[in-house]
């Protein structure tokens, strides 16, 4: 697909800057004048003594109608409109694509702004202060990549924090919370970096976001914004969701071997602001229906596993099958060792891709039903705790990863 | 303008690349003529691809008679119709790229075909002329006789007789292979036409065939002439002119230093074979022996940055035995041409799998070392899959046979009638092609060719393989080859058993100290170096590459999530020290914590879990006690001290900027930010540590109590005073932490802590409570804690002494002053006064002597306290002293001499001088009279100059707490006091020669002149230092009667403490090396 030319000074309300742009803010969730002329306020009182409102720019899609006059008294920010077929094709919340990635990233260069910040989140309920927190880094303190901190249930986001953030910390040493967030801010630096690619050479769910910037040696931080994590419109399927997210994380591990195999450890990343009150929990979930998805997977997908997972893995699955629903365990070391072998299967197209990422989905529901059982109604800091043994045991079992990746025999235990 | 660059967009791509050597028509027959072609290589890149290799070497495919494989070439700008045309060249050019693999092809520059149309023009033109003159012709053979005749087997003269010419042609190689003449331009111009011609079309790079015999003078051998060099530099300008990222790579068989100038100054070839490694790597392995690959290396020079090394094991050729010496050619052909029929030329006709007998381990092993050692490898086709050779098919064909593809007809290289074959494939039954191929291989997981592929992505995670330096080690097992190569931040140790037994080794790894090995293969971490030998047992041929990183990685696995998620202390000290809390204080957090601290003694071993054993409140100070038990992978746990306390806010700012190392891990109240630090840095916890000696009082933990108890003299050293004294934290220690309160005391919080009775504690106690000795500082309390019956020392306080430094200090002030003072003048001819020249310090050295002495007879003084009471030296004592000296000795002189070739260069001298003396050393260790009398008394232990201060022209000794590292048994031992004095003996000759490298850094040229002059101040102070210490100790039963006796054991003391001091220099310090040697060859 041909890439759509991203800016439109016929569409624009106000033309861009004639000194540039320092920063530019994309808010895709806003459709209205009401809500872009309350976003744009929001943005200059975030920015305020930081960047001058003449010198921010807030995209926004063609149609929502701002009222230029209020725009023009209040001095900025300016607005600019991206054609339609980006901005429709920006990623609500977990559909993230890369089309709409690029365009705004060549926006941003064209304006040669200091770099972008994209708010997924309803900016109706992202304070001032929390906007300031995702700017100020990329601004002021030569950070690449900003990544959000929510306010977290401890039963959202499984697929973010059950594999995506370990998987990443263990990779690539740094600890990020969620790096597959719809709010976050990026650098020119990054941007720049991302446009060298050629168009299409990042596909997915943006993981790459992340290790991109790690592997080039960029600064990445972490902003508490005390939003809830932005609700999907329409979720989809685990199965859809596992090749999806999976799918995108295998293709970074195998894009980036060479980088991710002298990493060590890990690193806590800057953290910006701090956090706000835990969110009310609900109450205990029944995972009986998860645990029957996983005895049937075990059932009908033994060639598959097989193919993938090791004996030693295979047994524990199979002991797994027998035990009761409030005995059911899936230890970290092992699920971090199954996360690691079906991308190695990925890599080695052992079969067709998406026969594997469907044939993980049991796997990965048996892990959300050991971990839903084992947090229970523990508090958040405990549940945090969890989440970084979790982190702890896909670092601790990297060498299997990476000894496999690098003598790739079937023959192993 | 921009140039148009090849298919990388490195242009030092070479350097990292794995070529892969290949003849067309051996590799697939697209067309069942019998002779493989460019298309059918096309179908055949992505099983290449997927070997990984990065870049083809094609053998010449130009039109050609074939009477030399293709090096005689007839036309150099189009493809022999056996392979294909043109537009499959480009059409596996492109197809190539689009696999990210380069294409290097052949330039074959020294000679043509006696067919090409140049040759033919060549002989009927007029003698003179430029068509004529596209060829050196003479109308004798008798010039150039230097030139030696390369072919051998088949050449007798580099000149032959044209009839049609009427003149002798020059040919270096076959007699139908004239030598081009390069002293007319019209030949370089064809040449350079031929080159843009290809590159051009998009050709990566040029092998430039035969280079040093470009050009012929006579007077010469012909090779590598400067006229030459012009020549090359001339094409390479040439290429660089108009084309990027190209590169050309020279076969020059010639000796590294030879081979050199073909780099130029990077102005000349890219790459060059390195071809003397070859046979050497061969010879090495049948040998059992690293010296020949060492020797190779070692006699190859730095090449510039932008230059590369090109190794390879077999190629299309014979395994050439050019390069070696001719016993070494005969060795070669004893061990790897047993059949006569195996040779040719100088050199052996077979392929790798049959040369190593199919060895697979021999083949892996050899592999390991094409892919390790510095250059780009190349591997040859087939290689990859142990394919065998024919040595019955003549010249070099018999390594030239079809590839091996499947088991069907053929081996799958063409469906033509078998006697179409432009070759017969090996049909043997060990390395026939229904044995051995492409296909089965693919489908056995433990393949040599799936092998070989790991091999190949492994080496290109790493730079460092392409670009790293090379360190050979030295282990002292020869058949052993180890060396580190780095690039960067990359560290590589690869290791090799060229033995076909297992092979133990010791690697002196020292320099890496505290880097863990991972081996790479495997992802396998090692033990972390230590200081000590690093053994490693290798299986017979076995290899082990390792890749270096700098910190353990199973403490930082389990480091938490630090700062970021705050430990909750809203349920204070009981909250915070139980559940997950706790799970994450003891697997993640104080392991980190610990690990950053100086007196953290274990930093090598890899800790599993800091567990807290005790904990309780530190009274009223908000702060709490612990005692913690640190475990390890492996080996015993230690216990530690650390006081804990928590502070919030704009307090924990502070601390994070003035002391972020003290800080465990962040806190948080629910209300407030804050950290958990150690609470030694906090004045509240250290005054309640001190008021706990001051009252006596008990601190009851969970499990015991700590207990304070005051020294007798405490109450003095505070005199009436009650004004609260100001704190300090004092800074330099290793393993202890101590707090100076005012100017009165000091608390020493000894952090490892072991069961029993401490010896600081003890002796301090001793001197200052019973024997009323003066000159240390004096003993004014402990804080005891005690669990179970056991009493641990936690603290000692003691009076503060207000001082000038220490002695080591001082001694080096001294001496600065004196060789500033002297070293304008020539030492005195005659035996010179002392006290003329060293002055004062005599007088400092005598005092030290009395104090030790005093000190001697003070510990020495009848308490009724058994620990203290003297005992006699007995005949068994001195035996067993007289033993162990010897084999300590006898061991440090073996290591010095196995690890002569570490030394720096300036102290092999000494360290042959030393050598020398070996018997007479031991000698004097097995000397010791049996029953020579004196007594054993506690000592010091530990004595130099660095545990003494300077006080007001006197002296005060501190610190008898011994070596941390050995147990409070060892170190409450009983010995002859002389062992102080040696000590303090070697440390005025450390004095001395440390001054001495101090000053020698800024005058270099003033060392041999100040020689004589440190061996003056070291001797004379240390003759005052013993004359005092001998005339205060003389009333006292505490040396041997006989002054020869109490000689003989005193040299036997400074021996021994040079030899564990030339050990130590040896493996921390290699520059201070020569202050042990020069000791001992003086002693």
């Amino acid at each position: 697909m041909a890439e759509p030319e991203t800016l439109s000074p016929e569409t624009g309300e106000r033309p861009a800057p004639s000194g540039g742009a320092e920063i530019v803010f994309v808010m895709p969730s806003v459709s209205t004048a009401g809500g872009l002329s309350d976003a744009a306020g929001r943005i200059r009182q975030a920015l305020d003594g930081l960047v001058p409102p003449a010198k921010i720019v807030l995209v926004h899609p063609e149609g929502a109608a701002p009222d230029p006059e209020s725009m023009r008294e209040a001095g900025g920010p300016a607005l600019l409109a991206l054609p339609v077929s980006p901005i429709d094709q920006f990623p609500a919340p977990g559909e993230n694509r890369p089309e709409a990635y690029r365009a705004i990233f060549q926006a941003t260069s064209r304006l040669g702004a200091r770099g972008c910040i994209v708010v997924g989140s309803d900016p109706a309920t992202v304070s001032p202060e929390a906007l300031r927190r995702l700017a100020q880094p990329i601004v002021e303190q030569s950070l690449d990549l900003v990544t959000p901190l929510y306010l977290r249930r401890r039963f959202e986001s499984l697929l973010q924090s059950g594999v995506i953030a370990p998987a990443l910390r263990a990779l690539y040493g740094k600890r990020i919370r969620f790096p597959i967030g719809s709010d976050f801010g990026v650098s020119a630096r990054l941007i720049e970096q991302h446009l060298q690619l050629p168009a299409g050479a990042r596909v997915g769910v943006p993981v790459w976001l992340a290790s991109d910037a790690v592997c080039a040696g960029l600064q990445v931080g972490q902003a508490h914004l005390n939003v809830p994590i932005p609700a999907q419109k329409d979720p989809p399927e685990a199965s859809t969701a596992v090749s999806r997210v999976l799918g995108a994380l295998f293709l970074d591990i195998d894009r980036h071997a060479t980088h991710w195999q002298k990493i060590r450890g890990s690193q806590s990343v800057p953290v910006f602001g701090t956090g706000g009150a835990a969110m009310d929990e609900p109450g205990p979930v029944d995972v009986s229906r998860l645990i029957e998805t996983f005895r049937l997977g075990y059932r009908n997908l033994q060639d598959v596993w097989s193919a993938v997972l090791p004996p030693a893995s295979l047994l524990e699955l199979k002991r797994l099958t027998a035990l009761a629903p409030a005995d059911f365990r899936l230890p970290d070391e092992l699920w971090a060792r199954m996360v690691y072998d079906f991308a190695l299967a990925h890599r080695l197209r052992i079969m067709n891709r998406d026969h594997l990422l469907g044939a993980m989905t049991p796997v990965y529901l048996a892990w959300v039903a050991s971990y839903t059982i084992e947090v229970g109604t523990a508090a958040p800091a405990a549940v945090e705790y969890r989440l970084d043994r979790l982190g702890a045991a896909f670092e601790s079992q990297k060498p299997y990863l990476v000894s496999r990746w690098r003598w790739p025999d079937r023959f192993n235990p | 303008m921009i140039k148009p660059s090849g298919s990388a967009t490195d242009p030092l791509w070479y350097k990292d690349a794995i070529i892969y050597e290949l003849h067309v028509k051996a590799f697939y027959d697209s067309n069942n003529d019998g002779i493989g072609d460019f298309q059918g290589l096309v179908q055949k890149l992505d099983y290449l691809q997927d070997l990984g290799v990065t870049c083809l070497w094609i053998l010449p495919f130009f039109p050609s008679p074939l009477r030399d494989d293709g090096y005689d070439i007839a036309d150099y700008l189009d493809v022999h119709p056996n392979y294909g045309t043109l537009d499959d060249f480009q059409s596996f050019l492109r197809a190539a790229h689009d696999r990210n693999l380069q294409v290097v092809i052949e330039l074959v520059v020294n000679h043509t075909s006696d067919q090409h149309p140049w040759f033919q023009s060549a002989r009927q033109a007029p003698p003179g002329s430029p068509e004529r003159d596209f060829y050196v012709w003479s109308d004798t053979d008798q010039k150039y006789r230097d030139a030696r005749i390369i072919f051998t087997d088949t050449e007798k003269s580099n000149w032959t007789w044209d009839p049609v010419a009427k003149a002798y042609y020059w040919h270096r190689f076959f007699s139908h292979q004239p030598d081009l003449n390069y002293d007319n331009p019209f030949v370089v111009d064809e040449i350079v036409k031929a080159m843009h011609f290809w590159l051009d079309m998009g050709v990566d790079g040029l092998r430039l065939d035969a280079i040093p015999y470009l050009v012929e003078r006579d007077g010469t051998n012909c090779e590598n002439l400067p006229e030459t060099h012009l020549l090359i530099k001339a094409i390479r300008a040439e290429m660089d002119r108009k084309h990027a990222n190209r590169m050309i790579l020279a076969e020059a068989n010639q000796w590294p230093t030879d081979v050199r100038p073909y780099f130029g100054d990077g102005d000349e070839c890219h790459m060059a074979f390195h071809f003397p490694v070859m046979p050497r790597i061969f010879m090495g392995l049948r040998l059992e022996d690293r010296v020949p690959i060492v020797d190779i290396m070692a006699q190859t020079p730095p090449i510039p940055d932008t230059c590369q090394w090109a190794l390879f094991l077999r190629n299309h050729d014979e395994l050439t035995l050019e390069m070696v010496t001719a016993d070494e050619r005969d060795y070669m052909y004893f061990a790897y041409s047993a059949d006569p029929q195996m040779r040719l030329n100088l050199g052996i006709r077979r392929r790798l799998s049959p040369l190593l007998d199919h060895n697979r381990h021999r083949i892996e092993l050899l592999n390991s070392l094409l892919l390790s050692l510095p250059g780009t490898p190349i591997m040859y086709y087939g290689d990859e899959i142990g394919m065998g050779d024919n040595i019955y098919l003549g010249d070099r064909n018999g390594v030239r046979t079809p590839m091996h593809w499947n088991a069907d007809r053929n081996a799958g290289f063409s469906r033509a009638t078998p006697g179409r074959l432009y070759s017969p494939v090996i049909m043997d039954p060990i390395y026939g092609y229904e044995a051995v191929n492409v296909e089965a291989q693919q489908s056995d997981p433990s393949s040599l060719l799936n092998w070989t592929r790991n091999m190949i992505a492994l080496r290109k995670l790493f730079r460092v393989f392409g670009r790293g330096t090379l360190e050979f080690l030295h282990p002292t097992n020869r058949k052993v080859l180890a060396y580190v190569r780095r690039h960067e931040n990359e560290l590589v140790l690869c290791v090799a058993n060229l033995s076909r037994f297992a092979q133990p080794v010791e690697l002196d790894l020292s320099a890496y100290e505290g880097m863990l090995p991972v081996e790479m293969l495997g992802y396998v971490e090692f033990p972390t170096i230590g200081r000590e030998p690093y053994r490693l047992t290798l299986g017979a041929y076995g290899f082990m590459w390792f890749e270096f990183h700098g910190e353990s990685q199973s403490l930082a696995t389990r480091t938490s999530l630090e700062m970021e998620m705050p430990l909750d202390v809203s349920r204070g000290w009981d909250g915070l020290f139980e559940g997950f809390q706790q799970e994450r204080l003891e697997a993640a957090l104080l392991p980190r914590f610990l690990a950053t601290q100086r007196w953290f003694g274990s930093k090598t071993r890899r800790m599993v879990s800091a567990r807290i054993e005790d904990w309780g409140p530190l009274a009223e100070s908000g702060a709490v006690l612990t005692l913690i038990r640190v475990s390890f992978e492996t080996g015993e746990p230690e216990d530690y001290v650390l006081p804990l306390a928590v502070r919030f806010s704009e307090a924990a700012d502070s601390l994070l900027a003035s002391s972020p190392s003290s800080v465990v891990s962040g806190v948080s109240d629910g209300e407030r930010i804050g950290v958990l630090y150690d609470a030694l840095g906090d004045d509240a916890a250290s005054m309640t540590l001190l008021g706990c000696i001051e009252s006596g009082c008990e601190l009851p933990t969970r499990e015991g109590r700590a207990k304070g108890v005051g020294g007798t003299v405490l109450a003095a050293i505070q005199g009436t005073a009650r004004e609260a004294l100001p704190i300090r934290r004092m800074g330099g220690e290793q393993s202890n932490t101590s707090v100076a309160f005012g100017e009165r005391l000091i608390l020493k919080l000894f952090r490892r802590i072991e069961a029993g009775v401490n010896p600081d504690c003890e002796i301090n106690r001793v001197l200052t409570e019973r024997a009323g000795f003066d000159h240390v500082p004096p003993f004014a309390g402990t804080i005891e804690y005690q669990r179970d019956g056991e009493s641990t020392t936690l603290a000692m306080l003691q009076g503060l002494v207000a001082s000038e430094g220490d002695g080591w200090t001082g001694a080096l002030e001294e001496l600065h002053r004196y060789y500033e003072a002297w070293v304008p003048r020539p030492f005195p001819a005659q035996t010179p006064d002392p006290r003329e020249y060293v002055g004062i310090y005599l007088d400092a050295a005598a005092t030290l002597g009395r104090r030790t002495a005093e000190l001697h007879l003070a510990l020495a003084a009848e308490t009724g306290d058994p620990a203290f009471s003297p005992e006699t030296l007995t005949p068994e004592y001195s035996a067993r002293l007289s033993s162990e000296f010897h084999d300590r000795a006898a061991r440090t002189l073996d290591y010095l001499k196995d690890n002569l070739p570490r030394l720096p260069d300036e102290a092999v001298e000494e360290a042959g001088l030393v050598l020398r003396r070996r018997r007479e050393l031991l000698g004097r260790m097995q000397q010791l009279p049996p029953a020579m009398g004196g007594r054993r008394i506690r000592v010091h232990g530990d004595f130099h100059l660095g545990q003494v201060l300077r006080v007001r022209n006197d002296y005060v000794i501190l610190d008898f707490e011994g070596e941390p590292s050995r147990s409070l048994t060892e170190r409450r031992m009983k010995h002859s006091p002389l062992k102080d004095v040696a000590g303090m003996l070697r440390s005025f000759s450390y004095a001395a020669y440390a001054a001495l490298f101090s000053y020698a850094a800024r005058r270099p040229e003033a060392v041999d002149q100040l020689k004589p002059w440190a061996r003056l101040w070291e001797r004379s102070t240390g003759a005052e230092f013993l004359r005092a210490y001998r005339e205060t100790i003389a009333p006292g039963l505490l040396l041997p009667e006989r002054p020869a006796d109490a000689e003989a054991l005193l040299q036997a003391y400074l021996v021994d403490k040079a030899m564990y001091e030339l050990r130590y220099e040896f493996d921390t310090r290699p520059n201070w090396v020569r202050i042990p040697l020069w000791g001992l060859s003086t002693l």
